[in-house]
Formats: C-alpha cells, sequence, structure tokens
C-alpha cells in the first residue's frame, strides 16, 4: 500500500523546481532593471559638474580676456549673429551684425592695450545709478558715447560658448543688480539690466529672448511684446527648461559730476550664465 | 505488492525536477556574473570621469594660465591628485588667438580657423609650439605619451576641454586672448 504522499511526490518535486526556475528568472529580471539604470544619477550629476566647470570657466575668462584680441570675431553669417530677431522672424539689421565694421566685433580693434571684456561691460553700465531709478542698460553706450561693452562680451561668448552651441545648447548671458530682489521694485524681473538691440546669446526662441520692435533700430528687449516679463533665464524656466546657470559677482564704479563736486560710488552686480538643451534648431 | 504505473523509486521520481533546478541555478549565477561585470564596468568610467572633472577644477582655478604656470600646476597639483585617484592624465593647452575651432579634422576656415593644420589643433596632439592653434605646453604622468606628435586616445578616456585667457597674439604678449586648456583622463 502506498501512501497518498508517497503517490504524488514526483509531481510535487518538478513542481518545486519549476517554482525555483520562475523565481530564479524573476530575481534575474530584477537584477537586470537595477544594473541598468546603477549609475545613470551620478553620471548625470558628473556631467553636469563639467558643464558648470566650463561655464565657470568661461566667466573668469571674461575677467582676463583682452576686448582687442577678439576684433577679428565674425558672424560666420548665423543668424543670430548678424541679424535681429522680429516677430515675422530674422530682419538684416546693421546693430545686430558681429560682422559691422560700425557695430560688430571689428570695433574692439580701437580698444588696444589690457582693456579686458569685463572693463568695458562695466563702462557701459556705468552710466545710470540705479538706487535713483536710473535703469541700467546694456546698450554699448556710456552716456552718449560709444562704449562696446555688450558687443565685447557677445563676441566673447560667441566663441566661448562654441562646443556647446555647436552641439544643440543654448545659451544667455545677462547681468542684474545684485542686492536682494526684494528690495528692487518689480522684484527679479526688476532687478534685470535690459537690453536694448542684440542680446548676448545663441537662442532665436521668441518666448526667452523676445523680439526687436523696432523696425532697423534697436529697441529694448520684452517678451509678448508688451514689457509684461523681461526675457532672459526667468523666462527660460518659465517655459519649462532645465537650464544650469552660475553667477558672478562684480561691481560697477559710478560718477556723478551734476552736484558740482565728484561723487563716487560701488554698484554691485552680478552676471548671469545659463545654459540648456534646445531643440529649436530641428523644430 | 502491487507494481504502480510510472513509479521508478524514490529518487528515479525527483529526476525529472533536476533540469529546471539546474537551469535555474546556471541563469542566476550567470545573470550575478554579469551584472557585477557590468558594475565593474560602469564604476570604471565613472571613476575616470570623476578624475577628470577633479583634474580640471585645478587647472581652470584661474581664468587665465600660460606655460610656466600649467608646469608648475601640473607639478604640484595636477599630478599628486591624479596619483590618489589613480588615474592617468594627458593635459594640452593650445592658443586659439584666431578663434576656437569647431570641427579639429576640418579644413573649412569657418569651423576651423587653424587649417590646414588640423593634426595640431588636436586635442591630442603633443608638442610645445608658440604658433597660434597647434599644443603650446603639455603634461602627462603616462610614460607612454610621446614627446611630439599625435597620442593615440586610450580606450575609456575621458576628454574634457575649458576656455582660459592666454597670452594673444604672441606667447610672449602682454595682452591676452582665447585659448584652451584640455584634459585627458582614462585609467
Amino acid at each position: 500500500m502506498i501512501s497518498p504522499g508517497k503517490k504524488f511526490r514526483g509531481q510535487a518535486a518538478i513542481t518545486d523546481a519549476l517554482i525555483l526556475l520562475f523565481i530564479s528568472i524573476f530575481a534575474s529580471l530584477l537584477i537586470f532593471s537595477f544594473i541598468g539604470t546603477w549609475g545613470e544619477d551620478q553620471d548625470q550629476v558628473l556631467r553636469s559638474a563639467y558643464v558648470l566647470n566650463y561655464m565657470q570657466s568661461v566667466s573668469k575668462a571674461l575677467y582676463y580676456v583682452d576686448s582687442s584680441t577678439l576684433s577679428e570675431v565674425k558672424s560666420d553669417d548665423i543668424d543670430v549673429y548678424k541679424k535681429a530677431l522680429a516677430a515675422s522672424g530674422f530682419e538684416t539689421n546693421n546693430y545686430y551684425d558681429l560682422g559691422s565694421p560700425d557695430y560688430g566685433c571689428g570695433q574692439l580693434a580701437k580698444y588696444p592695450g589690457t582693456l579686458r571684456v569685463t572693463d568695458l561691460m562695466k563702462r557701459d553700465l556705468a552710466d545710470s545709478d540705479p538706487e535713483v531709478g536710473e535703469k541700467p542698460t546694456l546698450d554699448d553706450q556710456f552716456g552718449n558715447a560709444q562704449v562696446p561693452g555688450r558687443t565685447a562680451v557677445r563676441c566673447a561668448m560667441k566663441e566661448l560658448m562654441k562646443p556647446f552651441a555647436f552641439s544643440g545648447y543654448k545659451y544667455y548671458f545677462e547681468a542684474m543688480l545684485s542686492q536682494d530682489a526684494g528690495t528692487i521694485a518689480g522684484g527679479t524681473a526688476g532687478a534685470l539690466v535690459h537690453y536694448e538691440g542684440p542680446e548676448i546669446t545663441n537662442s532665436k526662441d521668441k518666448s526667452v529672448v523676445g523680439v526687436e520692435t523696432l523696425a532697423g533700430g534697436k529697441s529694448e528687449k520684452k517678451l509678448n511684446g508688451d514689457g509684461a516679463e523681461a526675457p532672459g533665464c526667468f523666462s527660460a524656466v518659465r517655459n519649462g527648461l532645465q537650464i544650469l546657470a552660475i553667477s558672478s559677482p562684480f561691481q560697477v564704479l559710478y560718477s556723478d559730476t551734476s552736484s558740482g563736486s565728484l561723487q563716487s560710488k560701488f554698484i554691485k552686480y552680478k552676471t548671469r550664465i545659463c545654459i540648456w538643451q534646445s531643440r529649436e534648431d530641428i523644430a | 505488492m502491487k507494481k504502480l504505473k510510472g513509479y521508478i523509486g524514490p529518487l528515479g521520481d525527483d529526476i525529472p525536477s533536476i533540469f529546471p533546478i539546474v537551469f535555474a541555478v546556471l541563469i542566476f549565477t550567470g545573470t550575478i556574473i554579469y551584472a557585477n561585470q557590468l558594475i565593474s564596468e560602469k564604476a570604471r568610467q565613472l571613476e575616470i570621469r570623476e578624475g577628470a572633472v577633479s583634474l580640471s577644477y585645478l587647472v581652470t582655478e584661474t581664468g587665465f594660465t600660460d606655460a610656466q604656470t600649467l608646469g608648475k600646476t601640473c607639478k604640484e597639483k595636477v599630478g599628486p591628485r591624479a596619483s590618489s585617484l589613480s588615474v592617468k592624465y594627458l593635459i594640452t593647452l593650445k592658443r586659439f588667438c584666431d578663434g576656437i575651432p569647431i570641427d579639429f579634422k576640418s579644413t573649412a576656415s569657418e569651423l576651423n580657423p587653424y587649417s590646414p593644420e588640423t593634426e595640431k589643433t588636436s586635442p591630442f596632439y603633443i608638442g610645445a609650439s608658440t604658433r597660434a592653434g597647434e599644443t603650446w605646453v603639455s603634461c602627462s604622468n603616462d610614460a607612454g605619451v610621446p614627446s611630439d606628435g599625435i597620442f593615440e586616445q586610450p580606450k575609456d578616456s575621458v576628454v574634457m576641454s575649458f576656455p582660459v585667457a592666454v597670452p594673444c597674439p604672441e606667447a610672449d604678449s602682454f595682452t591676452n586672448g582665447l585659448g584652451v586648456v584640455n584634459v585627458v583622463a582614462w585609467k
């Protein structure tokens, strides 16, 4: 007589073996799924570290590169370095052409010696006192005199950001008052230094960089044409773009002689460079 | 005693179950070994990348560098750091006073202003030339790196390039122009 337990012993053994096989396959799938994503976060962090170090190097280099050495930089027939971005698309405009003898990088040859790119940019900003309500602008002018601070930075950024610009990245360079944004009228947007004419960017996304509204001239850059929002890195964030940004502080010496005596003070600013991956050249 | 059909004994009944058991053990063991290899390879890649980032912080401490400064940095900072990270490195400094090339292999002037000297604009070109576009100064901790000419890119190496200000238009100028420092790391 064979007991019922012995009767089904063979079937029980193969069932156990099949269950072991299924568990083994399931565990293997879990392991493959784990190793497929293992290290991705670390890799992402290291890649971001490289991009940030690159941008910090760009920011540092601006303080050392002499403006006159950039006088041979050209637009290379690239629209964002040559034409104005209007609501209807790119339009020919001399103010925007880096190859223009009057407004392009060529004019930097007039500033020989050790005059850094940031020296010209500071001079460009030094004609207004934001503490008395004068809005600083990057417009290549110190009062009525032509001082190509914005153009110098634009020429330098075009060259320095080339490896990323040609890899589908877009950048935007902006200056802003570095006081607590809460103490500046208009908050963070109010702290931004506005552009009149070309911006320092290679983006042609109108919702990030705004448009030129003055035909043949240079107008203050505004989004949506109504000035409700300022163009720049914040606009990129508002548009859902994932940006990497670095900031660097600097001071501008503002001098005023209108009262008959010389009154000088330092005004604190900071530059910000942001970069993001873009598909605007593909779309 | 009644003989049951299909019953071949206490061990014989379990023989068919041996095959799925062996198969399961093989699958699981193979997966573990393969996973270990993949993770080791990924970890090695991350270590190399981390090494390159770490060394690059040292050579880009300031926005300006020249042959003498880079030589000193390599000797006093980069070498010891690379030893502690167990990575090999090659650092090349180039003066790109006429603009930064996009494609080192291109002969189009807008992509490479230094053509036809295309080979010499490569990050892997070793030399000591004061001409713009060529390698001005280099340093390495690998004895296999030649003293002149193209260095064949090592397998699994990481290349990082950073902009720096360098003397321009001449190597001994007081004015500074555009330059690039390349950091290559491998194990």
